[in-house]
């Protein structure tokens, strides 16, 4: 049955720029209700291991432009693997290997030549536990700058000023900018490390259960920053929180593990995982029966 | 009911023994202390303002100006800690990040023994191998240079271990974090990883301070040992600890309680720079 | 909201911090490749100037014309003395102060924290004032003179912040729970200290005894004003006797000529500190796996 689904998905890769939110033709009513964009990201036939060990085995998943995608599934289905493989930062795992073939905008970013830190200026990541610099607030946010090539100091304060709005930290911050980024609060800190990911203008963000960490309360702070967030950029975001998932995503994917490697074993618009999911794994993980 | 007589035994046995530890700190302090007063009365400011050098047994014959020699320590200080900073501090960034990580466990080996080898060793080096060599350059070879050279091999690997262990400690998120941002590997070195591990680097910075300033054999055996304030890196010089060395064998009454005042003072700085990495230390874990 | 502020990097853009990456790797490089070349140069100038004409009666000969010729016998007994005499003093009490340190320190009284900050000073403290110190408190108040007893104890007092040091890592090393099950079952503190704690905590135990070798026998500054330079065979304790330490000293500044078996008794010296170096490394090895699988 799974087997049917990478088929279908591996048809629509075909034409990267057509819609494909869903497995199955059934569903097709649903895709038509929410019409996706044009995808940011493809993801072929994408397997990581590391050492001999698979994390995840032929994922095929195209990421629509300007949306939330959800990665669902239970511990050590492989979604931090995967969302790694994004940026290139699974790569600093000791013995990982990386075969299939993942695009942005239609450019492999595996090819030789690709220049990877350039690469993950473009693809911001946001962590599972808040983790910025032991610098100072401003610095968090000025240090990568600099390397992007924004080095006049007043371009700087204007880039620090916006980001710091844009994740609501500006009111809160504006005083103490010089002071440590350590002294903020947990759900603070996330959202400084998400101002500074804004800070270099990614196109895709990755969120690796940003909220897992934090309180009821900043997590949703988060949850309506990422909202804010959905026109401008892709986001993918890996969440245990099915809750979260609901709320936040326009298309969702569940990974299971399957014969020792993490599967994607179902992708569609999120009211159809939600509420009409096209296999029974999905629909017994979503009433919480498995998992 | 849970306390045995043998258990309060063994608690008391404990705390001597630990006091003994304690106190011995305390009566070397003392006995430095006690030894030196004799000269501090008889000498007192004549240690920064007599002429020279020249100690007599009866400090109103003698003249006892230990000011030369704590400029010989302080240049011979000064100089290894210039080489042995970044090179220690660079061997850590090379171990941690450069090198293949067989090559590290080697290079670390190697720093370990070096740690081991007995200062007459490094000495016996210096007098025989680098002092002629710099004699061909320029004479007469053993000299503050010289000096400089042994020990700054001699308390780098207290720098390089502390900062190799400092860069060690810094979590893993920060790396990540930073790599998530396309910074480069020497930028987040530099910029995140240094900066982390800013209060090991100096803990240990001032920790092979501290050695340099008491460091005795190997200084004594390639500096030349003439009391003059050094003019040139090729000028001999005598450290204070080499003072002891020399002159402890037949120094009598206020000259040998001249030679305790520089131990109290060697003693004394050292103190302070250990307190002082202690603050460091401390004032990370509280943060 | 923030177009344009920030030009977008083509991801096939050249490495733009190429120069800081290629100066630092440069910079480790050269560092690394400098300090293990000179260690290499010293370590290579012993063994080469050491090993001509080594001869292994060089070991047991007495020392003849100020160490010009003959061997160093004699040296060999005095250092092992000095060594025996400096364990004995610190190995028991270093042992209890570290059982202290770590076994009752959880309360965070005022005398473990005072003990703590004395050695931490004591570790600090040049070694040429351990040199005053032992002539002064040794020598001359407790009329030991220049002594082997003197030398010992004075290196004992030296290698006690060290020695503690790594036997209060044993102590800490071993797990809580063998405590709580040990109070669990009744058993005395003394029971549960010397027949579980003690012999768990013991790799650690004997790498503090082996560092603390390694750092007598390296030791010169100290030694010269307390064990004195007699090169004579010690008959007793209270006898003068020279270290191979002070021996290397002595030759290579007092003695024209003396190079030669200076570097002689230096290498043997070198091989004893390399051979500790070793055994220390294995230990901590080779204890650290045992505890792993005993988890």
């Amino acid at each position: 049955m799974s087997d049917n689904v990478i088929t279908d998905i591996n048809g629509a890769s075909s034409a990267p720029a057509e819609n494909n939110a869903c497995c199955h033709p059934q569903h097709a009513h649903i895709e038509r209700a929410r019409p996706s964009g044009p995808t940011k990201m493809a993801v072929e036939s994408l397997s990581i291991h590391y050492g001999s060990v698979a994390a995840v085995r032929d994922i095929t998943l195209q990421l629509p432009k300007g949306e939330i995608t959800a990665i669902i599934g239970p511990s050590g289905s492989g979604k931090s693997s995967f969302l790694g493989a994004l940026n290139r930062m699974v790569e600093l795992a000791p013995r990982s290997r990386v075969t299939g073939r993942v695009a942005m905008d239609g450019n492999d970013i595996y090819a030789p030549g690709v220049n990877v830190t350039a690469l993950r200026r473009r693809i911001g990541m946001i962590f599972q536990k808040p983790n910025p610099f032991p610098l100072s607030i401003r610095r968090n946010i000025t240090l990568a700058l600099a390397e992007q090539g924004v080095r006049r100091k007043a371009d700087q304060e204007r880039i620090l000023e916006t980001v710091l709005h844009d994740v609501g930290l500006w009111d809160e911050t504006r005083d103490r900018l010089d002071k440590s980024a350590l002294e903020l609060s947990g759900g603070q800190q996330q959202r400084l490390c998400i101002a500074r990911a804004l800070a270099l203008n990614p196109e895709v963000l990755l969120l690796d259960e940003p909220c897992s960490a934090l309180d009821p309360i900043s997590t949703e702070i988060i949850e309506e920053l990422i909202v804010r967030l959905r026109d401008q950029l892709t986001l993918v975001i890996v969440t245990h929180n099915l809750g979260q998932a609901c709320r936040l995503a326009d298309t969702v994917a569940l990974f299971w593990v399957q014969d020792g490697a993490g599967r994607l074993i179902e992708h569609g618009v999120c009211e159809q995982i939600f509420n009409q999911p096209c296999e029974d794994l999905t629909a017994s993980y979503i009433r919480g029966r498995k998992g | 009911m849970n306390t045995t007589w043998k258990d309060r035994l063994l608690l008391s046995a404990l705390r001597l023994s630990a006091a003994i530890s304690g106190v011995i700190i305390v009566l070397i302090a003392g006995l430095l202390v006690y030894e030196s007063l004799p000269a501090l009365r008889a000498v007192g400011l004549g240690f920064l303002t007599d002429s020279s050098w020249h100690p007599a047994a009866q400090a109103e014959e003698g003249a006892f100006n230990l000011l030369p020699m704590v400029a010989g320590t302080l240049a011979l200080t000064l100089g290894a800690m210039l080489l042995a900073g970044p090179l220690g501090l660079l061997s850590a960034i090379f171990c941690q990040t450069y090198a293949p990580l067989w090559l590290a466990g080697l290079y670390r080996r190697v720093i370990e023994l070096m740690a081991g080898v007995p200062s007459v060793v490094y000495g016996l080096w210096g007098l025989m191998v680098l002092a002629p060599i710099i004699l061909k350059w320029q004479a007469p070879g053993v000299s503050l240079l010289a000096g400089i050279l042994i020990l700054a091999l001699m308390v780098l690997p207290t720098m390089a271990l502390l900062s190799d262990a400092a860069l060690a400690k810094v979590p893993l998120e920060y790396k990540r974090g930073a790599m998530a941002l396309g910074m480069s590997r020497a930028r987040t070195l530099w910029c995140v990883s240094v900066p982390a591990a800013r209060s090991g680097i100096i803990t240990g910075f001032i920790l092979a301070t501290g050695r340099a300033l008491g460091e005795t054999m190997a200084v004594l055996m390639v500096t030349g040992n003439v009391v003059q304030y050094p003019s040139s890196l090729f000028d001999p010089i005598r450290a204070l600890t080499s003072n002891i060395a020399l002159e402890m064998a037949y120094a009598m009454n206020d000259h040998r309680s001249a030679l305790f005042v520089s131990g109290l003072m060697l003693t004394l700085v050292v103190s302070i720079l250990i307190g002082l990495a202690e603050f460091i230390t401390k004032g990370r874990t509280h943060a | 909201m923030l177009e344009g502020q920030v030009t977008i990097a083509s991801i096939h853009e050249r490495p733009r911090a190429g120069l800081l990456d290629f100066l630092t790797a440069l910079g480790g490089w050269t560092a690394s490749l400098t300090v293990a070349g000179a260690i290499g140069w010293i370590l290579f100038d012993v063994f080469a100037q050491g090993l001509s004409n080594l001869d292994w009666r060089f070991l047991i000969e007495p020392v003849q014309r100020s160490g010009r010729a003959g061997g160093i016998g004699p040296l060999i007994v005095s250092t092992g003395l000095i060594l025996l005499v400096c364990l004995a003093a610190s190995v028991p009490i270093g042992l209890l102060s570290a059982i202290l340190l770590a076994e009752f320190s959880a309360q965070g009284n005022r005398f473990v924290a005072w003990v703590r900050r004395a050695l931490d000073v004591l570790a600090g403290v040049p070694s040429i004032v351990f040199g005053l110190f032992g002539n002064a408190l040794f020598c001359i108040y407790l009329g030991m003179g220049f002594s082997i007893l003197s030398g010992g104890l004075t290196l004992a007092c030296m290698v006690l912040p060290l020695f503690i040091r790594s036997a209060e890592e044993g102590f800490r090393s071993v797990p809580g729970e063998y405590r709580l099950a040990g109070f669990a079952l009744g058993m005395s503190r003394a029971r549960l200290l010397f027949r579980i704690q003690l012999p768990e905590a013991a790799p650690g135990l004997a790498v503090g005894l082996i560092l603390s070798v390694g750092r007598a026998l390296a030791e010169t500054a100290a030694l010269i004003f307390t064990s004195g330079y007699v090169t004579r065979m010690p008959s007793s304790l209270a006898d003068s006797g020279r270290s191979l330490s002070v021996h290397i000293y002595d030759l290579a500044m007092n003695v024209p000529g003396g190079g030669p078996n200076a570097y002689k008794t230096a290498l043997v010296l070198v091989v004893l500190l390399v051979f500790i170096n070793f055994v220390t490394t294995w230990i901590a090895k080779h204890g650290l796996h045992k505890r792993i699988l005993s988890l």
